[in-house]
């Protein structure tokens, strides 16, 4: 199995005013064909940054990627010229956003949203192509509903509209930013099942962002856990899960409510998160690390481990 | 026991603007013991929010009451309702658009005290003072604004104005929903800290199964504008009895995508 999506020190600044803010720094991660990667993170962590930067969406002069490699199946996307990168865009890369109840055009049927998606395809065929498309995202009596306007349809439903139109161009590769975090909780779960069957049919290199690590857990075989722009701790999920050595990670999951004994103190962890504008030297993590040693604050720590996972700690946690 | 708030029969229908009904809140019972927290658990839809501002007043129900201490808020004079908005204040899931972006943060949390005409600025700014420090903010953060503060930090400001008047309930509604996993958990340590040494009771909406469980003596849950289920939170949320509590609880604890059985 090769990798269908290769992220190797990828550096994303975004411009405010004079001033640059390190919005990614160094990120390395790879995501197989067939395999899913959850990208997990708190607000200011970089996850979406990282996403955007994948599909070419941070420019001047809002930001720009400053260095490093992205490649989508060979393909190297960071200096491709705009006319190939929409190519790449239309068959490579699906995504599937956050609120599908905004994402979806309210003026256009769901029809026509999809078919966009799918240039090339001849007319005769296209409402047949939708409507087993549909139907195999568990849309039943396609051909009539595929009609609708988005109104129409509940959140889960404009859900599985909005991933229709994802793997409409026959993607590769399926970048999806917190899809089930608009949704109720009940309908949260058919939305995961239907992502982990599509990855598996269509052996989709699925990248998965999110903030949730019971999500990441449910969907994904690895994770990368970012925090201030920096992957933390990367590596298979019962690994980094089960026997996390960056203590940030121990601590996200720690800081759940579930399992915890009611109404008592829960382990949270102090201070704020990391903002941009205040990017210690070191770890980004050190401010609020209670395994924090001197040199936390002065040095990046080398990511290092291997075996299980990679991290990026002077001071790991105990295996 | 004593009830410091209830709600009995509480009905709430909305009208179209092409004549249809739309029953938002059905026959709802209620009631909040001093000191106690209520989880009010439930989808879209459910009539959470409905309850919330029914209770708050924001609103008026169609049918069924609301008590405050044993009176029906219907037959409240002028002074009740004065007492009334003091002793149930709020907080709202999004600290982003619940705070005056125009506003210093003493002058937000003591804005209540100037309503009630103690408009003195040494006497509020004192307040603030002390209301920020219970909620864990340094003193320092009284002159900033809101913009200047952390999604979780305005959340403390939130909390710290619902606390301005010693109220006897806080309806909370989706308070930690707009907050990083890790800034949550400080929040809930903060409303269990706070009912702890204040005695108030706690209103909380939500749909994380694992905060109401954690949080909650009691629970309610919500189904279309109907309570499907209310009990002690422990008991319901370990033995639950209504398929749509089971349903819930099952997607909150599930451990894999395969089905299974």
């Amino acid at each position: 199995m090769t990798a269908l999506l290769e992220i190797k020190n990828l550096e994303v600044d975004y411009f405010a005013g004079a001033d640059t803010l390190p919005a990614a720094r160094g990120v390395t991660f790879e995501v197989r064909a067939g395999t899913a990667t959850a990208l997990v993170g708190e607000s200011g962590s970089g996850k979406s940054t990282v996403a955007m930067a994948i599909m070419r969406m941070i420019r001047p002069p809002v930001g720009d990627i400053v260095g490093g490699s992205i490649e989508v199946d060979g393909l190297e996307l960071v200096d491709l010229p705009d006319r190939r990168m929409r190519e790449v865009l239309q068959r490579h890369i699906g995504f599937v956003p956050q609120d599908p109840t905004t994402a979806l055009d309210p003026l256009y049927r769901v029809r026509t949203q999809i078919a966009e998606s799918m240039p090339g395809v001849a007319r005769g065929e296209l409402n047949e192509r939708i409507a087993d498309l549909l139907a195999s995202l568990g849309i039943g009596d396609a051909m009539s509903r595929m009609r609708s306007y988005p109104h129409q349809f509940s959140g889960g439903m404009c859900q599985r509209v909005a991933i229709a139109i994802a793997l409409a161009g026959d993607p590769k590769v399926l970048i999806a930013d917190e899809p089930t975090t608009a949704l109720d909780v009940t309908t949260q779960v058919g939305i995961l099942r239907l992502v982990d069957r599509m990855r598996r049919e269509r052996q989709l290199a699925t990248l998965l962002i999110t903030h949730d690590v019971r999500v990441a857990r449910l969907l994904c075989q690895n994770v990368v856990v970012m925090y201030g722009g920096v992957v933390v701790e990367r590596g298979p999920v019962r690994d980094v899960l089960e026997a996390p050595r960056h203590p940030y990670t121990r601590a996200l999951m720690e800081s759940s409510a579930q399992g915890r004994a009611p109404r008592r103190p829960l382990r949270a962890i102090p201070g704020q998160p990391a903002t941009l504008r205040e990017m210690p030297a070191g770890c980004p993590f050190a401010p609020r690390c209670e395994r924090a040693l001197d040199i936390c604050a002065t040095a990046m720590p080398p990511p290092t481990g291997a075996e299980h996972s990679v991290f990026a700690c002077w001071n790991p946690e105990d295996r | 026991m004593t009830s410091v708030l209830e709600a009995r029969d509480l009905t709430k229908v909305y009208q179209t603007t092409h004549g249809h009904e739309v029953r938002a809140l059905s026959g709802l019972n209620l009631t909040l013991a001093p000191g106690e927290t209520l989880g009010v658990v439930g989808e879209s839809g459910s009539g959470k929010t409905t309850l919330s501002r029914l209770l708050l007043g924001i609103e008026k129900p169609t049918s069924g009451e609301v008590l405050f201490r044993g009176k029906d808020r219907q037959q409240f004079g002028h002074a009740d309702r004065r007492e009334y908005v003091n002793a149930v204040s709020a907080v709202f899931q999004n600290p982003y658009s619940s705070l005056n972006p125009r506003r210093r943060l003493w002058d937000i949390v003591t804005e209540r005290q100037a309503i009630e005409g103690h408009t003195g600025k040494r006497d509020r700014r004192a307040r603030a003072a002390a209301l920020l420090d219970l909620v864990g903010l340094r003193a320092e953060f009284a002159e900033s604004f809101p913009h200047q503060l952390s999604g979780g930090q305005r959340q403390r400001v939130a909390i710290a104005r619902a606390l301005a008047q010693d109220p006897a309930v806080i309806i909370l509604d989706e308070p930690m929903s707009a907050l990083d996993v890790s800034v949550s958990g400080q929040i809930s340590n903060l409303l269990l800290d706070l009912q702890q040494q204040l005695g108030v009771s706690y209103l909380f909406i939500g749909h994380d199964m694992h905060q109401i469980r954690h949080l909650s003596h009691r629970v309610v849950v919500l189904l279309k504008g109907e309570c499907v289920e209310q009990g002690d939170a422990q008991t319901v949320m370990a033995h639950p009895q209504h398929p749509y509590t089971r349903g819930l609880i099952a997607a909150s604890e599930l451990e894999t995508l395969e089905v299974s059985g």
